[in-house]
């Protein structure tokens, strides 16, 4: 009785919310698996297993190794540079006594948005002829590229847009960090005579370093899988220059419903996040201090 | 030879608050093991804060090494700081603690490497080069956050309470390395600290502060048995010294007209004082007409027991040996010695000079 | 001498946080002034920063050409009913992950730790096929039921429920209460704030949620306000006299949620601090 009472408990407490965690998540990620082996076209019932066709199609093809130059270029910088200023960010409010809360919000609030509206107005900013940025950017007399409608630029222009939304993010996790680094350490530094450089070097980078793996992880993540602005602002255009290996996803997927290739590429990019996440957590050894 | 002299210092945070330390007088002479003493919020942090230069100094003059020191960055005070939490850099191996501020003076690798290990081994550190503070016991970090101290081959140390965070047994312990090492290596050390425990055993002169001024300052000896006012007196020993209210008459001190003690007092003492007298200078006697002492609570100690009770309504504890068998009793009789008993004003709290010039003979 | 090194060292830092703070807001601030300009004034070289009369127009022009109020009841309705149903489902699994031992909860803990570290992407076309044969795409049934597992909610929920004290919940068992009171009188109420924060996260990313809801609402009375915007965005967009419409319709979107921030601003900053799920 107390047993089937047991079992009863696991139902209802693992049972019920599972229901939707296989449905949408761990099956899901399994049928993927499995059409990515056949040639179906979403519309057609029959379809022919074709084994490992779709892979060697995608492995071979311009396109595949074009969005993943551009995925790599886009995620590297916009990591990099989203973490940059969080840390920035947040060592300036640190030592702020009046506003930072102010400060803090103010530098927060791209996160909030919606990616979509927010890609919009962008694209109102980034308009070659009219568009804000270049008039500043004329003022100064500097190059005024035409942005979205450059394939050498279009990319950087969704790269600012990524960075813009996330740095007050990456910022609260650092200002959440610096505040856990006890004030007797730069103390110690202050003691020899420590430099702004050799604090950063020797106290603040270490000490942050988990935050650091942290946010890399994560922003990474959603690096590879950034759609949004690039759905709203180019479209992957112009010339695939945004096309990034989600970006090409969607459109096997869901313009031309070619369902066995686009279940095959979104596997190689669940095996690429993997495989960078153990490299990240791997190498993470020798640069991250618990 | 003067090491470090504070003249009239006086910090204060803010224009509209409170000042922190106000016209603060020391002067520290060379190879001295002062400790500065007194409860938190006193100013006795902010002090040795100043020294190192962690604190800005509002007004007043910093000499140290008879060079006024008040605009010179810390790294240039010729001075090693001991913090209360070790401040240890938790990424860093001990070798790389130790050698933290040589690597930021662009030492060379050798001399570094030379210096660590030398450090190390006084330290009984060498063994442990190579792990983290986390794989440490208290005591060993404790032994790393001095060895940073000394890699600095300075001779004057600053420490800010830094046993605070061991536990008792290997407080003592730690106390006895501290002053080894003092002697040994000949330096001027400042010693913060709120236990006056410590005060007392590793002083050489201990500096009583409260409310941002200087009570006292003396050798132990000299502000246990000449406490210059009543927050000393009950600040100093352990368990707490006894005050109680008297009336002061021509050849003895009285309480409800029963005599307490007999005293030969000039005539400028006033009508009514407060007298101190410490538990352990307490005599028990077995005349009946002595002072009857009623017990309310018996605290064995181990070799002491600490009996609290009260005569004529006020309270007074007592410290006697523990063999003693006072849990049958009610009554204690008691007898106090005139060269014991500490004179204060009733109301200042000051130590009555007078008395303690004609009766205590050292 | 070393006190005016900090002021300055300090006006340095105000200066420097003035004007990031500048150019994190001036987008919003643009888009906020760009939808009460008139068409010449959003075009003119050079730029205009301030309209000259507000052109309230703007807004009641874009809720003519396209019903954004139902845009965004939808969007508010679907991400209220997702944020509920996630907070409970979570809750339990969290619960069971915390408090009950069962076979093969290690396995599925770390079934779920890998599929936060995963792209959703890869789940997408499958999905799509499940809600297709339930008959739920293009409904809003289908959105709110695709999304109420959430393995972000488990995680900030099993990492608060690891933090109640256990005399706390031995307490309540040793007068008799059962898993089910144990979870809805002790663990829950006592980690009210952590639900609430992932809550408030849940329900702004999925209010801002635009690639999946995108593939399963076709019919325009059902679609979510990211979805409607960037329709109308690409059906007007490129008539040059349509941007301070587009502009006010961006305003309208995004407005709720900045209110929200500026009423739980607390909440935010400390709950997304709080939610790095370190180590």
């Amino acid at each position: 009785m107390d047993r089937l009472k047991g079992y009863g408990k696991i139902l209802f407490f693992v049972g019920i919310p599972l229901v939707p965690l296989l449905a949408f998540w761990f099956i899901p990620m399994f049928v993927s698996l499995w059409l990515s082996t056949t040639d179906w076209d979403y519309i057609s019932p029959e379809f022919n297993h074709v084994m490992l066709e779709n892979y060697q199609t995608i492995l071979t093809s311009g396109n595949f190794y074009a969005a993943l130059k551009n995925t790599a270029f886009f995620s590297v910088m916009t990591v990099i540079p989203t973490i940059i200023f969080g840390l920035v960010f947040a060592a300036l409010l640190k030592k702020v006594m009046k506003g930072s809360t102010l400060f803090k919000s103010l530098l927060f609030s791209p996160w909030i948005t919606p990616m979509v509206a927010m890609s919009i107005v962008w694209t109102w900013i980034f308009q070659p002829d009219v568009g804000l940025l270049n008039q500043i950017l004329g003022w100064f007399h500097l190059p005024q590229p035409s942005w979205l409608t450059d394939s050498n630029t279009a990319m950087w222009a969704i790269i600012i847009v990524t960075i813009w939304k996330n740095a007050g993010w990456a910022m609260l996790f650092y200002a959440d960090a610096l505040s856990k680094i006890p004030n007797e350490l730069y103390e110690v530094g202050k003691m020899e005579g420590t430099s702004w450089w050799q604090n950063s070097k020797y106290i603040t980078i270490p000490l942050v370093s988990p935050t650091t793996l942290f946010l890399v992880i994560i922003s990474l993540i959603d690096a590879i899988q950034a759609y949004d602005q690039i759905q709203v602002m180019t479209q992957g255009g112009p010339a695939g220059s945004t096309r990034t290996l989600l970006y090409l996803y969607y459109q096997m997927a869901f313009e031309q419903f070619n369902m066995g290739q686009a279940t095959a590429l979104s596997t190689i990019i669940v095996i690429l996040t993997g495989v960078l996440a153990f490299l990240l957590f791997y190498t993470s050894k020798k640069w991250v201090h618990y | 030879m003067k090491k470090i002299s504070l003249k009239n210092i006086t910090k204060q945070y803010d224009t509209n608050q409170e000042k922190i330390l106000e016209n603060f007088n020391l002067d520290i002479y060379d190879k001295e093991f002062i400790v500065l003493v007194g409860p938190s919020g006193c100013g006795k942090s902010t002090t040795l804060r100043m020294i190192a230069g962690l604190e800005s100094i509002t007004s007043g003059e910093l000499s140290i090494n008879e060079q006024v020191m008040n605009d010179v960055p810390s790294k240039d005070r010729g001075i090693a700081m001991v913090f209360q939490n070790y401040a240890l850099f938790p990424h860093l191996t001990v070798f790389d603690n130790i050698a933290f501020g040589l690597k930021i003076r662009k030492e060379d690798k050798k001399v570094i490497k030379e210096r660590v290990e030398e450090t190390a081994a006084k330290l009984g550190l060498t063994n442990y080069l190579k792990r983290k503070p986390k794989d440490l016991s208290g005591g060993q970090r404790q032994r790393v956050a001095l060895g940073r101290a000394i890699v600095r081959n300075t001779n004057i140390f600053l420490m800010d309470e830094p046993l605070s965070n061991l536990d008792a047994k290997l407080r003592i312990q730690m106390r006895e390395e501290i002053i080894q090492l003092h002697n040994q290596l000949g330096t001027t050390t400042v010693y913060v600290t709120h236990d006056q425990t410590e005060a007392m055993t590793m002083a050489s002169r201990i500096v009583v502060l409260k409310d941002g001024a200087i009570q006292q300052v003396g050798t132990p000896h000299e502000v246990y048995m000449h406490p210059a006012n009543m927050f000393v007196a009950s600040f100093i020993g352990s368990p707490t010294i006894n005050f109680l209210t008297v009336k002061v008459t021509s050849h003895a001190l009285k309480i409800d007209e029963q005599k307490i003690v007999e005293m030969p007092l000039d005539n400028s003492t006033p009508n009514e004082i407060i007298i101190g007298v410490r538990p352990e200078d307490i005599e028990l006697v077995s005349e009946p007409d002595a002072i009857k002492l009623t017990i309310h609570r018996v605290e064995m100690m181990g070799a002491d027991k600490y009996v609290y009770g009260e005569i004529m309504g006020q309270k007074l504890t007592v410290r006697v040996h523990n063999e003693l068998d006072i849990q049958s009793k009610q009554h204690l009789h008691i007898k106090l010695n005139p060269r014991k008993v500490h004179l204060f004003e009733k109301e200042t709290g000051k130590a009555i000079e007078t008395f303690v010039k004609d009766t205590v003979v050292v | 001498m070393q006190q005016t090194f900090n002021r300055s060292k300090s006006v340095f830092r105000y200066a420097f946080l003035i004007v990031f703070s500048l150019m994190m807001v001036f987008p919003l601030i643009w888009m906020i002034l760009s939808s009460l300009k008139t068409t010449e004034e959003i075009f003119a070289v050079p730029i205009t920063l301030f309209p000259e009369t507000l052109q309230w127009g703007n807004f009641s022009g874009a809720l003519e050409m396209a019903p954004f109020w139902l845009y965004m009841f939808n969007s508010a309705f679907t991400s209220i009913c997702i944020v509920i149903l996630q907070v409970v489902l979570s809750s339990m699994i969290a619960y069971a992950l915390t408090q009950l031992k069962f076979k093969g909860k290690s396995l599925l803990f770390n079934s779920i730790l890998i599929t936060y570290m995963l792209p959703a992407a890869a789940t997408y076309v499958p999905s799509y096929i499940l809600l297709s044969k339930m008959g739920l795409l293009d409904s809003l049934t289908g959105i709110v039921v695709s999304n109420v597992a959430s393995v972000f909610t488990i995680f900030l929920l099993r990492q608060a429920f690891m933090q109640v004290p256990k005399e706390m919940i031995e307490a309540a068992r040793s007068e008799g209460a059962n898993d089910f009171a144990v979870l809805t009188k002790v663990m829950i109420p006592m980690c009210k704030s952590t639900i609430f924060i992932a809550g408030l996260i849940g329900f702004v990313s999925m209010y801002n949620n635009y690639l999946w809801p995108s593939l399963i609402v076709k019919s325009e009375d059902k679609y979510l306000i990211t979805v409607g915007l960037n329709r109308f965005f690409t059906n007007v967009g490129s008539f040059a006299d349509t941007w301070p419409f587009i502009m006010a319709a961006n305003v309208l979107t995004v407005v709720p949620l900045l209110l929200l921030f500026v009423l739980l601003n607390k909440w935010f900053i400390k709950g997304i601090s709080d939610s790095g799920l370190k180590g």
